[in-house]
């Protein structure tokens, strides 16, 4: 049941996304010239056909969603033999990650916006520095305690690529202040 | 010929080349037998170091890691139960039993030895079938790529996830990020927004880092171990000739199934892996074992999914179109050394596609090799944390994103769009629909506007040869087996 509301509000998201890509960003971020012999050719085309085939399925999903939760009906699988249970769960069979509820939530949030401070840290500490920081930061962050690990990590890390980029690869790895 | 196998020869032996594909295999073995970590990552977190190779190694080197990270995912998937690759799922099945049986030496070696049949099956397939495929693709114009990457498309959005719809959505959002940068026929602005770092477009390879390695970091965050998993120990005796012999029929099965489903554009390795173990099951006397811990299980599923390995190279070398994830960032890799695959590349550059070829047959003897020494070995790979690897991971994107354009800009890209990609896992949205349709937008684009050019504005160009009229045909069949698909599994599903 849990998923069929997210696929409602993922539709009414979608639907509704798909109205301001047709109705605004198009036309305000696509230049077209005045004049097209062709509409055929015009950079806009491209852009529309893809936003109606996103609203179509947009609607779809909208449609399928509020059906199945009308009807009531539960995403209980039915019986599937041992191939189409681990089909249903490949690639994700870890039994030793749980989702944590709201302080999971609360974790996630802070750690996107961690992500965003490490962006602002590259530009001014340059890559290295910033990366031991986000190391410890992070790692400390999923809970890990074991600085003995950490530390050496996330020193030396940065330094091996950092030695391998800019010696090896000729890319000049920015600094920040320390350069 | 001669002169182009000399001369391919000559591209291919270089200690830097064989070198390159023996680090490949092994770094691929590795990163794929870490949970969390799946071949996709590993060839993408790779690609940005191929930068100071030449074409041929540097291609090698990916097509190392993603081989050897293929078979890398059966360790964990046998030692812990848990996959390394998704494709490995299904040979959790029957490793897993084995190994609680005392037999994971013997289920891990039965894993190598069907990984590295399939793998040469599927190399010798390539190097048959790819050629032919490329003569019949010279007579091909935009119009009839056209139609052969829309179908690609329907099947990509089709096979990668239960909902097609999602699918569908997922490509199409592909295709809309694939648009922004200047028109290539007016030179106008597309989504640039004064943003003069847009004009190129978004580079591949910060959009394939952050929509395949940065969801897993951030959904991490909201995630806690509960119990370390307990990995078994490689013990019991290895897999005798005899153990090789009773699952042979099995593997050839298997890799036939991998090499036929490989080279359909947008399948990949687990629906391959899968289908190989059920027809294994359904026909083999030793059913009622199958899930308890039957060899013939995990030979079958590991032939199906290293059979891929090759054969997603043929759509990809004759027709410039990726068979899977993996091979749109080798085709990423391509054109980052200013090549296109395709018949074009038969015609004029055969030498370097025999100097690949030659590579990946000896990329599979590198794969047994590492294998065999390194399976007791790796096994402690699997016992990597995540609250350590993912940390390392996160600093490896940076880099890799820096590194292709030396510009912050890209950094920026990777982590914007590993937000996208967290709510796209969050939603379920696949995120393998997403990148090939990323990847093939831009073609897609151009042959429907060259093809319009061509037609004078005439939509019938569309359908100007028996060529078009097939893949139209095939578009529609597959739509068509996709939407019977989900509504019959729907039927099946019980109200209230």
């Amino acid at each position: 049941m849990r998923q069929i509301r997210m696929d409602l509000i993922l539709g009414a998201i979608l639907c509704a996304l798909t109205l301001f890509l047709y109705f605004v960003l198009i036309p305000v971020g696509v230049d077209a010239p005045d004049v097209i012999q062709n509409p055929a050719l015009s950079p806009r085309l491209w852009p529309e056909i893809i936003v109606i085939g996103l609203g179509l399925m947009s609607v779809l999903m909208l449609v399928k969603s509020a059906v199945k939760l009308r009807r009531g009906l539960a995403e209980e699988p039915h019986e599937l033999d041992i191939v189409e249970q681990a089909r249903e769960g490949g690639g994700d069979v870890d039994p030793s990650m749980e989702w944590q509820g709201r302080p999971g939530l609360i974790k996630t949030l802070i750690g996107v916006a961690l992500l965003f401070a490490l962006y602002g840290l590259l530009q001014l500490l340059g890559l290295v520095v910033a990366s031991v920081i986000a190391t410890v930061v992070f790692a400390i962050l999923y809970g890990d305690r074991r600085w003995y690990l950490i530390v050496p990590i996330a020193i030396l890390l940065p330094l091996i690529l950092f030695a391998f980029f800019e010696y090896v690869a000729s890319v000049p790895i920015p600094m920040g202040i320390f350069r | 010929m001669l002169e182009n196998l000399i001369a391919a020869f000559g591209l291919f032996a270089t200690w830097q080349t064989v070198l390159a594909m023996f680090v490949g295999v092994a770094v691929g073995v590795v990163l794929g037998a870490i949970p969390g970590m799946t071949a996709t990552m590993a060839v993408g977190l790779t690609l940005p170091f191929t930068f100071l190779l030449d074409p041929v190694t540097g291609i090698l080197l990916l097509l190392g890691v993603y081989k050897g990270g293929i078979f890398g995912g059966s360790i964990p998937a046998i030692l812990i139960k848990t996959p390394g690759t998704p494709a490995a799922s299904c040979t959790v099945l029957d490793g897993y039993p084995l190994a609680q049986k005392g037999q994971a030496g013997r289920a891990l070696d039965m894993a190598l030895y069907s990984s590295c049949t399939a793998d040469l099956i599927s190399n010798l397939s390539l190097i048959l079938f790819a050629a032919l495929l490329a003569k019949l693709a010279m007579a091909f114009g935009p119009p009839e790529n056209f139609t052969l990457i829309v179908f690609s498309l329907t099947i990509i959005a089709g096979v990668a996830g239960d909902d097609l719809a999602k699918g569908v959505v997922a490509a199409c959002f592909g295709l809309l990020l694939a648009t922004v940068g200047l028109d290539l026929i007016f030179g106008t602005d597309r989504f640039i927004f004064g943003e003069t770092e847009l004009m190129a477009g978004l580079n591949f390879i910060p959009v394939l880092i952050g929509l395949f390695a940065l969801p897993e970091i951030i959904d991490y965050f909201g995630r806690r171990a509960t119990a370390m998993a307990k990995v078994t120990a490689v013990e019991g005796a290895s897999a005798s000739f005899a153990d090789y012999k009773r699952c042979f029929k099995t593997i050839l099965r298997g890799s036939g199934i991998g090499v036929f489903m490989g080279a359909i554009p947008g399948i990949g390795g687990a629906p391959a892996a899968f289908l190989s173990y059920s027809e294994a099951r359904r026909v083999s006397k030793n059913k009622a074992n199958f899930g308890k811990g039957e060899l013939e299980g995990v030979a079958a599923s590991e032939a199906g999914n290293n059979g891929v390995a090759g054969a997603t190279m043929i759509p990809l070398l004759a027709l410039g179109i990726p068979g899977d994830v993996i091979t749109a960032v080798i085709l990423g890799a391509f054109m980052i050394h200013g090549l296109q695959p395709g018949p074009v590349m038969f015609q004029n550059n055969l030498p370097m596609i025999y100097a690949i070829f030659m590579g990946i047959m000896l990329s599979s003897i590198f794969l047994f090799i590492i294998g065999k020494v390194g399976i007791r070995a790796f096994r402690r790979i699997a016992d990597i944390p995540k609250s350590l690897m993912f940390p390392m991971v996160l600093v490896l994107c940076v880099f890799g994103s820096y590194a292709i354009n030396n510009t912050m800009f890209d950094v920026l890209v990777m982590f914007v769009m590993g937000l996208i990609g967290y709510f796209m896992l969050k939603f379920d949205l696949p995120a393998a629909p997403f990148l090939i349709a990323f990847i093939l937008g831009p073609i897609l684009e151009d042959t429907f506007r060259q093809s319009l050019l061509m037609g004078g504005g005439s939509y019938e160009i569309f359908f100007r040869s028996i060529i078009n009229w097939i893949f139209w045909g095939l578009t529609v069949l597959s739509l068509a087996l996709i939407i019977y698909q989900t509504v019959f599994k729907h039927r099946h599903i019980p109200s209230g």
